[in-house]
């Protein structure tokens, strides 16, 4: 059976993926079914990224790059949503082609989220297949990780988008140190190129850099041996290397220019920034780290209980896990499950902020640590695939040690030790699932089946029951969270109360403002929300009055006024306009124009998120106030001429239009910036199809190393 | 020996067992163990936070939120004392909600177990076991601990609701609109008429008149005729029948709905032989009784109270 099970697997490669890979991912699928038929939702800051990638696909599949989003707190540059979904993503694409063929939008945004995972979950198959060299053990931690709540994770958070990239250049990377191919060398660059066009660099610079530093002390021979090798290969690949740190440098850029834009002071994170003490709107007070560390997400404290009451974001690992590293205690230990030891104990250090006092160190002295809020990404990132690895190295030389001796006895009873002080300590836990109970069974009959039976028996015997022991306690897992999700979301979708029904629209009207540009922030938070609404309602209002006020609290509160009573005077800044762009007209009517379009003043020909195109048709030259906010990158054009763009009513666009008959046409940015974002997608697409040639070259040689 | 010893060493470091042995030196080392503890109490309890609303509203209304589901208040409040073992608001809170939900004898352990700090006594504790012990008819052991709840400080308690983590959480319900000094001085006013109450049924009528006055006396309480109508029960008692109709007449100059007072004014009436004043005074008082106005008499409305 073993023969033939290698035979298969050995001659037919797609049969391994097949069977080992994509199977389990399947079963995988049908635990989070709901999420995938729509019967559930995205979560908390899934369900933001969802919006974004959604809208930027949407915008891009009709051609158009989209810069500005005029939806977000009264419109905002939309630089910060696109460096955090990762733009030029070659995967991102997939949504393009899943709409062409008629998927609906929100279920190809879904298909992309699986196929991610999926994506991340084979790379995780086969660094475990390189390190562990057995199918079987590579198997194990396969689908201990996939079965985890990391798949939860990617209906809740975004880390995925984070995690694949990361995941796939530690792969590329091991491979390249076996054998410095062409393939793994551009597979490591476009997956760096990815990390550092997707959120922040900064959770795989640490990773990284810890992974160096111990991989220096662990493995200082193989280190020097490794960097003697990647020298050489540059050298003799001088084209390759300069093409791939030109790429490196160029993927550089947009971060950059974001953290100079970050600077300016012209859009504000409020929440995350109090306290920063740094000039970038996206650095991250000290104070506000806490609160994503690991300690506040309970992964301590909650690994074995209420997995009736699972909810997302919770930890949960089957307990398969828990079982082969008990069985492993007396196994025998090496040099890699120390290293993977250690690195998972530094990051915990970091993790786990105010009770160590490393966070606070790094974030004094390593400037990108200020950038960094969501700490506890760093278990999903690296800590938790590294402790699957480890308990599964752990694992394998338990079955070694087993196989070298020949006390069978010695060892049932060993086993039956460390079962049944599991299952008393689960029972000491109480509210403990069947599923669970039926994992530890299966896993119990797992090693009676190895100890008693012959490898050729056992090994295939052990894949079932396995699968089993961890499809089985999931599905109920996920089963627990879905029953529990469910009524909380259709209270939302349906409020049963008037309260909840005047919460919901308070808090769709007024959301918190995670971002926001700054004067639409000051705005917010000055005028009582009745008359911001009130003025908000009307996209375009003409004025005959313009006067200059001082940006100061008093102003705003004769901003707000004027507002409630739609009187007839803009207020522009008197620190950004001139006096020739003041007016004051005392035969004017004392309202405002709030619907030049119904008055036929104004009529609306074309808009996009970075353009506008205007028809007016005034007796007197006015005022438009268009109230999407201003922005420094927005240009005017009156009839094909530059006309001066005002910030008006505080955090609007304003500008004077002739009388007569005139087009006024509004465009964000300018066109090399556009030019800029697609040559950048042109060169991942670029450097992705190339990579695949390479990678299928390599595959042809030896793909799973 | 020495040799075994040797390779038992060699062995057992071998083994994988020594990760969990270096894991835990690791901890002891560099991690602060207390701010971890602390942090993994912390977030326990952030997220076990219940909504309060139900809470105060059932304490308004005992009556008209009947069914309430008190599971996630206690939970809080049990979470909070196996964390605090020592915290009297969390032993009061927990006491409140055990009472309502038919766990009486454990409500009235944690009230007793709150009923002092450092020494002094503690208003609200004393009250509400006061309440208990009263509707169960155990009149002697109601006077004690009423009259340990008027004698106690009310600055102090309101000083420990206002600098109590669990109490801020309640102020700042949306359902709490109350202030903490009218509703401290409401219920300093239900102590009284508890305790007067109390004195009543056991007879002791110059120990009521002695409340009763220092009641009266206190500007800042609330219920006035309730204490005059109780100062002329316990003059009634005295048979000062005189001085007791002239306390329920001021009584009634302040609230005219209460049929009690009609009734001992017809008795006086009758008394003194004028019959004629004592069937008008029973006809009002027989009317008024009709109309079940719920706040009379002045002893049933008393409830447990957490503020």
């Amino acid at each position: 059976m073993k023969l033939l099970m290698h035979k298969i697997f050995t001659k037919i490669a797609r049969w391994e993926f097949l069977f080992l890979v994509v199977l389990p991912f399947v079963l995988w699928v049908f635990c989070f079914r709901h999420f995938f038929t729509g019967r559930l939702w995205l979560e908390e800051d899934a369900l933001s990224y969802a919006d974004h990638i959604r809208f930027y696909i949407e915008y891009l599949s009709k051609g158009i790059f989209p810069l500005w989003d005029p939806t977000w707190n009264g419109g905002a540059p939309n630089h910060f949503f696109l460096q955090r979904i990762g733009d030029v993503n070659p995967f991102l694409f997939l949504m393009i082609v899943l709409k062409w063929l008629g998927v609906p939008s929100a279920l190809a945004y879904l298909i992309f989220l699986g196929m991610y995972y999926f994506l991340a979950m084979w790379a995780f198959y086969l660094i475990a297949r390189f390190l562990l060299k057995d199918r079987f053990f590579a198997f194990t931690a396969y689908i201990l990780l996939l079965f985890s709540s990391w798949g939860s994770e990617i209906f809740y958070n975004y880390i995925i988008i984070i995690f694949v990239p990361i995941i796939w250049f530690f792969y590329f990377l091991l491979c390249f140190s076996k054998e410095a191919h062409k393939g793994y060398f551009l597979g490591m660059c476009l997956c760096v190129g990815l990390i550092v066009t997707t959120y922040i660099p900064f959770f795989f610079l640490t990773i990284l850099a810890i992974f160096a530093v111990l991989y220096i002390l662990f493995y200082g021979r193989l280190f020097l041996d490794f960097l003697k090798r990647s020298f050489q290969f540059c050298y003799s690949h001088k084209r390759l290397t300069v093409f791939c740190t030109v790429f490196l440098l160029v993927s550089c850029i947009p971060a950059l220019v974001f953290y100079q834009e970050s600077k300016s002071g012209e859009f504000v994170l409020s929440n995350r920034h109090a306290g920063a003490g740094s000039s970038s709107a996206v650095a991250v007070g000290v104070e506000n780290v806490a609160s994503g560390d690991i300690i506040s997400h309970g992964y301590f404290d909650r690994i074995f209980d209420d997995h009736a009451h699972i909810d997302m974001g919770d930890i949960f690992i089957p307990y398969l896990f828990f079982l082969i590293l008990l069985c492993a205690t007396c196994g025998p230990v090496n040099k890699l499950i120390f290293f993977l030891l250690f690195n998972i104990l530094a990051l915990s250090l970091i993790t786990i902020t105010s009770a160590a006092g490393v966070y606070h160190f790094l974030y004094a002295h390593i400037v990108f640590f200020k950038f960094i809020r969501n700490i506890y990404y760093f278990f999903w990132l690296a800590m938790l695939p590294m402790g699957v690895l480890l308990s599964v190295r752990a694992f394998k030389s338990l079955l070694t040690s087993i196989d070298a001796g020949d006390k069978k006895t010695g060892w049932l009873m060993y086993i039956i030790v460390c079962h049944a002080a599991f299952i008393w300590f689960l029972w000491a836990q109480g509210g403990v699932l069947a599923g669970a109970w039926a994992a530890v069974g299966l896993v119990f009959l797992y090693f009676l089946i190895y100890l008693f039976f012959e490898k050729n028996i056992s090994r295939p015997v052990g894949f079932c029951l396995f699968l089993a022991a961890v499809c089985i306690q999931s599905a109920q897992v996920y089963g627990c969270l879905g029953d529990k999700l469910f009524p909380m979301q259709q209270e939302i979708a349906h409020p049963k109360s008037i309260q909840q029904v005047s919460a919901n629209i308070a808090n769709q009207r007024h959301p918190d403002l995670y971002y926001a540009l700054s004067w639409f922030a000051v705005l917010f938070n000055t005028i009582e929300p009745r008359v911001m609404d009130s003025y908000e309602s009307h996209p375009f209002i003409l004025y005959d009055n313009v006067v200059p006020y001082a940006d100061s609290q008093e102003s705003l509160k004769v901003l707000e006024k004027a507002m409630a009573a739609n009187a007839n005077i803009a207020y522009v800044s008197k620190f950004e306009s001139h006096p020739g762009d003041w007016h004051n007209d005392p035969d004017a009517s004392s309202a405002a124009n709030v619907n030049p379009i119904v008055s036929g003043r104004l009529s609306l020909l074309s808009s996009d998120p970075n353009s506008m195109k205007i028809k007016t048709h005034l007796e007197t030259r006015q005022f438009l106030v268009i109230n999407n906010n201003y922005h420094s990158d927005w240009h005017a054009f009156i009839n094909g001429r530059g006309a001066p763009l005002l910030r008006a009513n505080a955090a609007f666009k304003g500008l004077w239009i002739p009388a007569g008959d005139s087009t006024v046409v509004l465009r964000f940015s300018n066109p090399l910036r556009y030019l800029w974002h697609y040559l950048l997608i042109a060169l991942y697409w670029g450097t992705f199809v190339y990579f695949l040639v390479l990678i299928k070259q390599a595959k042809q040689k030896k793909f799973y190393a | 020996m020495l040799k075994i010893i040797n390779n038992t060493m060699k062995w057992a470091f071998s083994r994988f067992g020594v990760i969990y042995i270096i894991v835990f030196v690791f901890c002891l080392i560099f991690v602060d163990l207390k701010t971890l503890d602390m942090r993994i109490k912390v977030r326990h309890l952030n997220s076990a936070i219940p909504d309060f609303i139900p809470m105060i509203n059932f304490s308004r209304a005992p009556d008209q939120n009947q069914g309430l589901d008190w599971a996630p208040c206690k939970n809080y409040f049990e979470l909070i004392l196996r964390f605090m073992p020592d915290d009297v608001v969390a032993q009061q809170l927990l006491g409140f909600v055990d009472y309502y939900s038919g766990q009486q004898e454990k409500a009235v352990a944690l009230f007793k177990s709150a009923s002092s700090f450092h020494e002094q006594n503690l208003f609200l504790s004393n009250y509400n076991l006061g309440v208990i012990t009263y509707k169960k008819g155990m009149y002697p052991q109601a006077v004690e601990y009423l009259l340990k709840a008027i004698a106690s400080n009310p600055q102090l308690t309101l000083v420990i609701m206002q600098n109590s983590i669990i109490y801020r959480q309640i102020f700042a319900s949306p359902a709490f609109g109350y202030s903490l000094e009218n509703e401290m001085d409401d219920a300093q006013s239900d102590a009284y008429i508890l305790l007067l109450s109390s004195l009543h049924a056991l007879g002791q009528y110059d120990k009521m008149w002695v409340i009763a006055t220092h009641a009266m006396a206190r500007e800042d309480l609330h219920k006035k005729d309730a204490f005059y109508y109780y100062a002329g029960l316990a003059l009634l008692g005295l048979n000062q029948t005189e001085k007791a109709f002239l306390f329920f007449q001021k009584s009634l100059s302040i609230e005219k709905n209460n049929p009690d007072v009609y009734f001992y004014i017809a008795d006086i009436y009758q008394k003194t032989g004028q019959e004629s004043q004592a069937r008008n005074a029973l006809a009002i008082s027989y009317a008024l009784h009709q109309k079940n106005d719920e706040r009379f008499p002045y002893d049933q409305k008393a409830n447990l109270r957490f503020f």
